[in-house]
């Protein structure tokens, strides 16, 4: 049976796309198809589902189904670094040059950097929690500032960047953007099992022979550096992350690793192509932010789970 | 009797509360309003500003693009004429929010009575040189009042896009300095932004003058309409923004003013209907028009097409296709500081900017005023 729901939700994934890639357009050249249309489309489906899975990682660390990389400080180190980017890179001069795209991605390592530094390790999750809670305070108070200070030009390449789109995703970074998704979700997958005895408490674990510590550090290095690689490619997209997992975790009725991993990063991918579908076609001719479209599908979603246990319990 | 519920408690203090508030609403407003016939005169293409004059006063309203009222003004000896209408009584001392408004003054002849500025940075050297020393009120985007208030001006221009920006002036108002809400910006027609000299003009005792200027402005205008040839270039416009492409709509003064240069707007030919004065088109529609392009003006921040690339680099793929694209950059007249008098030259006097893009359709890049053509 679940089996078959997987299989049915592959299929729902490559459909979307292949809505969402349009082939029957012939207004479009090859050029712009192979340039644009395509690496877009396939950008959205590797974030959706890079997003989904590091939104379950970070779930399976807090044992709560409302946890993100935001939590821990990782979405605003994201959003820090990228800022730090865009207002103060014209005002250094490196004899190399610097991709925006390591903006975001040094910013949640200095996020995951402090939490090393003032909880001395991941060993204590409420602890890490709280500490995520203070930096996510203090990166977004630091954005704001430099914000403030901002100039017209870099105010707008910044709100657009927040706004999350897959529209800078290039052909070239395809195979950069699946890398560290791939090798996550594989190196994650030798330690199912330990993930299942990890979500029964740390003490249940450690009965088990399972070190909880070295599942805590797997599950927050591999979060953060796929949350904080996307994020520098297609921007803050919020919900995804939440959602995706969430979802499937209500669907398949379980938390076991081995059975929601595929039906939650599908999902995520079926949610970011969705949404880049309603940001490009629901108005013709009109490029809609994704941001507030994943969320406002999202948003509904999670109500309408909440409702019916709600109503269940 | 059930009618007696009324005088229930808990419903007597909502029962107050709804006949106190239906009383005062229904109170007669302007009850003061002197019943004479206001002559209100119309901008010849500002929609937002209208011209009222009655006997020796003179009104002048203000309006919101949804066509609401924003403040009346009354330019008169006697404050009490007209009660409800904001009183202008001084004008030698001026304080502007934009280098926009500073050159409007200065056009006036009127430099030497600003005495507060937003930011110095902004100004270009040719209306700085005609002002005397004027105090920075914004110098890092927030408008700081009390250094505003400490000037002691007469009137402060400001720009606001919607009713919530207002309250933020209301301190200004307790301490009678009158705020004029400038919407030039808002204005949907080069020539009616320009028009709005006759807003600081009559302000300034200086109608005469405004009307002086921009009807040579006006003239030049369709002077260089009137002698249009019929080539049409096919341009595009701006330059993406962290994978954003921002157009203007049909509706917006710069698509009227490359309609006018005869330059055929590449985006609009799709028919969308749109209320707001720009939009965001994808990165593929706008580089499908690019390909189709003859000419590519406003690139954003960019000053040489390696910028250009840098910012995006698919850019280079479309310019290795479409080998005859002309790209144009209005930073001709950009200074070090970042100032840019493409805005507020380009505000006062849309006829430079309409001979520029004439000259850039006919290839005549030689003349150029603010742009600048990059290689």
């Amino acid at each position: 049976m679940n089996k078959l729901r997987n299989i049915f939700l592959l299929i729902a994934l490559i459909s979307l796309s292949i809505i969402d890639l349009q082939f029957w357009d012939t207004a479009i050249s090859n050029f712009l198809f192979w340039e644009f249309r395509f690496p877009r489309v396939v950008g959205a489906a590797i974030t959706g589902i890079g997003l989904s899975f590091s939104g379950l990682l970070m779930q399976t660390l807090f044992r709560n189904s409302l946890a993100g990389p935001y939590l821990i400080g990782i979405s605003p180190g994201a959003t820090f670094g990228m800022a730090l980017f865009i207002f103060f890179s014209s005002a250094f001069s490196f004899s190399f040059e610097i991709s925006p795209l390591w903006g975001s991605t040094i910013g949640a390592f200095s996020a995951l950097g402090l939490q090393l530094l003032i909880n001395r390790g991941f060993e204590h999750t409420h602890r890490l929690l709280l500490t995520g809670l203070v930096l996510g305070f203090v990166f977004s108070a630091a954005t704001e500032l430099m914000q403030y200070f901002g100039n017209n030009e870099q105010l707008r390449e910044f709100t657009f960047w927040g706004m999350g789109n897959f529209e800078r995703i290039e052909i070239e970074h395809l195979l950069s953007i699946s890398i560290p998704v791939i090798t996550g979700i594989v190196l994650v997958c030798f330690f199912k099992n330990s993930l299942d005895c990890y979500l029964l408490g740390d003490d249940y674990a450690q009965a088990s022979g399972v070190n909880p510590i070295k599942i805590k550090n797997l599950l927050i290095w591999t979060g953060a550096i796929i949350a904080g690689w996307l994020t520098a490619y297609a921007g803050p997209i919020g919900f995804i992350g939440l959602v995706g997992p969430h979802i499937a975790k209500r669907l398949y009725k379980t938390e076991s690793h081995s059975k929601i991993m595929l039906p939650a990063i599908l999902w995520g991918g079926i949610l970011a192509v969705g949404a880049d579908c309603i940001a490009h076609y629901s108005i013709p001719g009109i490029l809609l932010p994704i941001n507030p479209i994943s969320s406002l599908i999202g948003a509904p979603i999670l109500i309408i789970s909440f409702i019916r246990k709600q109503n269940r319990n | 009797m059930k009618i007696l519920f009324i005088y229930h408690n808990k419903y007597r203090i909502p029962l107050f509360l709804i006949l106190f508030f239906g009383i005062l609403g229904c109170q007669q407003k302007n009850q003061n309003q002197p019943s004479k016939k206001i002559n209100w005169i119309s901008a010849d293409y500002a929609k937002l500003f209208k011209i009222g004059i009655i006997e020796s006063d003179t009104l002048l309203k203000i309006f919101f693009v949804n066509g609401k009222e924003i403040a009346t003004y009354h330019l008169g000896d006697n404050p009490n004429s007209f009660p409800d209408a904001i009183h202008i009584n001084r004008k030698n001392k001026l304080a502007v929010s934009s280098s926009i408004f500073a050159r409007f003054l200065t056009e006036l002849d009127l430099g030497d009575s600003i005495v507060a500025i937003d930011n110095l940075n902004f100004l270009h050297s040719s209306i700085k040189g005609q002002l005397q020393n004027p105090i920075e009120i914004q110098p890092s985007g927030e408008l700081q009042l009390e250094t505003l208030i400490n000037c002691k001006p007469d009137v402060f221009f400001v720009y606001t896009l919607n009713a919530e920006g207002i309250p933020a002036f209301t301190r200004l108002q307790k301490k009678n300095i009158p705020v004029i809400y400038i919407q030039n910006h808002q204005e949907n027609h080069p020539l009616a932004r320009a028009e709005w000299i006759k807003v600081f003009g009559l302000i300034t005792d200086r109608l005469e003058r405004a009307n002086k200027i921009f009807k040579q402005v006006d003239s030049t205008y369709s002077s260089l309409l009137a002698k249009q040839n019929t080539q049409k270039s096919r341009t595009m416009i701006n330059a993406p923004y962290s994978g954003n492409w921002m157009v203007p709509n049909r509706n917006n003064y710069f698509s009227k003013l490359m309609v006018d240069a005869n330059l055929q707007c590449s985006w609009q030919e799709d028919k969308i209907k749109q209320e707001q004065l720009s939009y965001t088109i994808s990165l593929e529609s706008a580089m499908n028009y690019l390909l189709m392009s003859d000419i590519w003006i406003n690139v954003g921040s960019c000053k040489n097409i390696e910028s250009l690339i840098k910012s995006e680099s698919r850019i280079q793929r479309i310019l290795q296709a479409n080998t005859d694209l002309k790209i144009f950059q209005n930073n001709k007249q950009q200074e070090l500081s970042g100032a840019n008098s493409y805005w507020d030259l380009g505000s006062t006097h849309p006829e430079i900017l309409l001979k520029d893009l004439i000259n850039i359709n006919l290839g005549k890049t030689d003349s150029l005023h603010f742009y600048i053509q990059i290689r």
